[in-house]
C-alpha cells in the first residue's frame, strides 16, 4: 500500500513539474491598427529636409530653421476630409489647402492621394507607419523636370509633422 | 537597301538592350568609381549561349577601362595559355537574391584597374564572363559576348553650390558653402559668426540684381551663412531662401544664372573671400 502511495505520489509531483514548465499562452493582440484612424489628427510641421535627387548619395539637408522664419504648416485630416493651414507659410506646397484624402492601400498604406476641391489631385509618399499610436507623419514629394522631353528627377522634400 | 539599313539598326538596338539588361553597376547607373562598386552580370539574359550548360565557377575576363598587364595581381589570366587558366581573383559571386543566374564582381575600379576616375567615366567598363577554362585553341570558346557598362559621373560641386543643384527662382534654396575644402586656406575654419554671401544673379531680361554689394555685404544680417555643425554637412555653411522673396525679383522675370562669393565679415583684400566659384550657377533646371 506504501509503495502505491508513494508511486502515486511520484505521478503527482512529475505531472506537476510538466504541467508547470508549459508555457503561458500568448495574449491576444487584437486588431490591427487602423492607419486610417492614425492619420485622423491634426498635425504641424517638426522637421523639414531636402534631397538633391541628383546627386550620386542623396544628401539630405536639413531645412526646418528656415521653415520656423515664418508660421508652421498645419495638416487637418478627418474620416475623409483634408485640410491644410498654410497661411503665412515659407511655401506651399498643399495645393488648394482642402479636399479629401484616401490611401492606397488602406492596411498597408505607402502613399496618401489627395483630391483637393478644385479637382486638382496630387500624391505623397509615407515615410512611415501610421497608426493611433504613432506620433510623427512623414510625407515625401518628389519633384521632376524635364529636357529635352526627358524627365529627370530633381529634388524631393521630407516633412515631418507631429501629432497634435 | 532601306530596308536592310533598318532591320540591321533594329538588331543593333536590341542587342544593345539586351546587353543593358544583363550586365549593370551598382549602387549606379551614377557610381562615384573611387568607392566600392559591384559589377553585375545576370546569365539568363546574355545573347551568347556557350555558358547556358554550366554552373560555374564563373570569372570576369576585363579590357576596359585598362586591360591589366601580366604582372598585376589581377591580370585577366595566368600562365602560358590565359584563356584556358583564369586568376582566382577574378571569380564572380553568386546573387540568387537577383536571380538564379545573377552574379557579380566587387571592386573599386580605379583601384582595380588603376586609372582615374575620368577614364572610367569616358571608356565605361567593358568585360566579358566565362569559366576558369574558356575553350578554345581548336574547341569552342565558352565565354558570354562582350559586355559593356556606361557609368556617369556623380554631380561635381564646387565649393559654393546651391542644394537642389536643380534651383529654380521661386523654390525654397540653399546656397551652400564648403569652407573645409575651401582652396584659399586663410578663409578655412572660418568662425560661425564669420561667414557671409555676396550674390550676383542674371535675370530672364539680361539685367542683374544684388542684395547688396561685394563691400556692404558684411554689415547685412540676411546674407550671413550659418554654420552646420552636425551631420553630413558638418562645417559647411548654408543660407536658406526662396530668391525671388529674398532679391525682390519682380514678377515675369526669372533667374538665369547667379554668381556667388563667400567672404569674411570684415573684408581687407583678397584672403578673405572664397577663391575659384566664378563659375555662375545656372537656374530653372530645363
Amino acid at each position: 500500500m506504501k509503495s502505491i502511495l508513494n508511486f502515486l505520489l511520484l505521478i503527482i509531483l512529475f505531472s506537476a513539474s510538466f504541467i508547470s514548465c508549459r508555457p503561458k499562452k500568448f495574449n491576444d493582440i487584437g486588431l490591427e491598427p487602423s492607419k486610417s484612424k492614425g492619420l485622423q489628427a491634426n498635425w504641424i510641421l517638426s522637421h523639414a529636409y531636402v534631397i538633391d535627387e541628383a546627386a550620386t548619395s542623396p544628401d539630405k539637408l536639413d531645412i526646418t530653421s528656415f521653415y520656423q522664419t515664418k508660421a508652421l504648416p498645419t495638416l487637418i485630416f478627418t474620416e475623409t476630409t483634408f485640410t491644410a493651414l498654410t497661411l503665412g507659410t515659407v511655401k506651399n506646397y498643399f495645393g488648394s489647402g482642402s479636399g479629401t484624402w484616401s490611401f492606397d492601400n488602406n492596411n498597408y498604406p505607402t502613399s496618401l492621394h489627395i483630391n483637393y476641391s478644385n479637382n486638382v489631385k496630387d500624391t505623397f509618399l509615407l515615410g512611415g507607419t501610421i497608426r493611433p499610436t504613432d506620433s510623427t507623419l512623414k510625407l515625401k514629394k518628389t519633384f521632376y523636370y524635364y529636357k529635352k522631353g526627358v524627365k529627370n528627377i530633381a529634388y524631393s522634400y521630407i516633412w515631418e509633422f507631429v501629432r497634435q | 537597301m532601306k530596308k536592310l539599313i533598318l532591320f540591321i539598326s533594329l538588331c543593333v538596338f536590341a542587342i544593345l538592350e539586351v546587353n543593358a539588361q544583363a550586365a549593370w553597376i551598382e549602387p549606379g547607373p551614377t557610381t562615384d568609381v573611387r568607392a566600392m562598386c559591384r559589377i553585375y552580370v545576370d546569365l539568363s539574359k546574355v545573347t551568347n549561349t556557350s555558358l547556358a550548360g554550366l554552373t560555374g565557377p564563373f570569372y570576369i575576363w576585363t579590357w576596359n577601362p585598362r586591360e591589366l598587364p601580366a604582372n598585376d595581381v589581377n591580370v585577366n589570366g595566368t600562365g602560358s595559355q590565359p584563356w584556358k587558366n583564369s586568376n582566382d581573383n577574378l571569380k564572380l559571386t553568386a546573387d540568387p537574391t537577383k536571380g538564379p543566374k545573377v552574379y557579380y564582381y566587387e571592386m573599386i575600379p580605379t583601384d582595380f584597374y588603376g586609372v582615374s576616375q575620368g577614364d572610367v567615366y569616358s571608356k565605361g567598363i567593358s568585360f566579358l564572363v566565362k569559366p576558369k577554362d574558356g575553350g578554345g585553341y581548336g574547341a569552342p570558346d565558352l565565354k558570354t559576348e562582350d559586355l559593356n557598362i556606361k557609368v556617369l559621373a556623380p554631380i561635381e560641386r564646387d565649393t559654393i553650390y546651391t542644394l537642389p543643384k536643380c534651383a529654380y527662382t521661386d523654390e525654397i534654396v540653399t546656397v551652400m558653402y564648403n569652407n573645409p575644402i575651401e582652396r584659399n586656406v586663410a578663409m578655412r575654419n572660418l568662425d560661425a559668426n564669420d561667414c557671409y554671401l555676396y550674390a550676383k544673379l542674371t535675370l530672364s531680361d539680361t539685367t542683374f540684381v544684388e542684395k547688396a554689394s561685394f563691400f556692404d555685404v558684411g554689415t547685412n544680417p540676411s546674407l550671413k551663412m550659418t554654420k552646420i555643425t552636425e551631420g553630413l554637412f558638418t562645417g559647411q555653411f548654408k543660407l536658406t531662401m526662396i530668391p525671388r522673396e529674398f532679391f525682390a525679383i519682380p514678377a515675369g522675370k526669372t533667374i538665369v544664372s547667379a554668381q556667388f562669393i563667400v567672404r569674411r565679415q570684415n573684408y581687407n583684400g583678397g584672403i578673405d573671400r572664397s577663391v575659384g566659384n566664378n563659375d555662375p550657377k545656372y537656374f530653372e533646371c530645363k
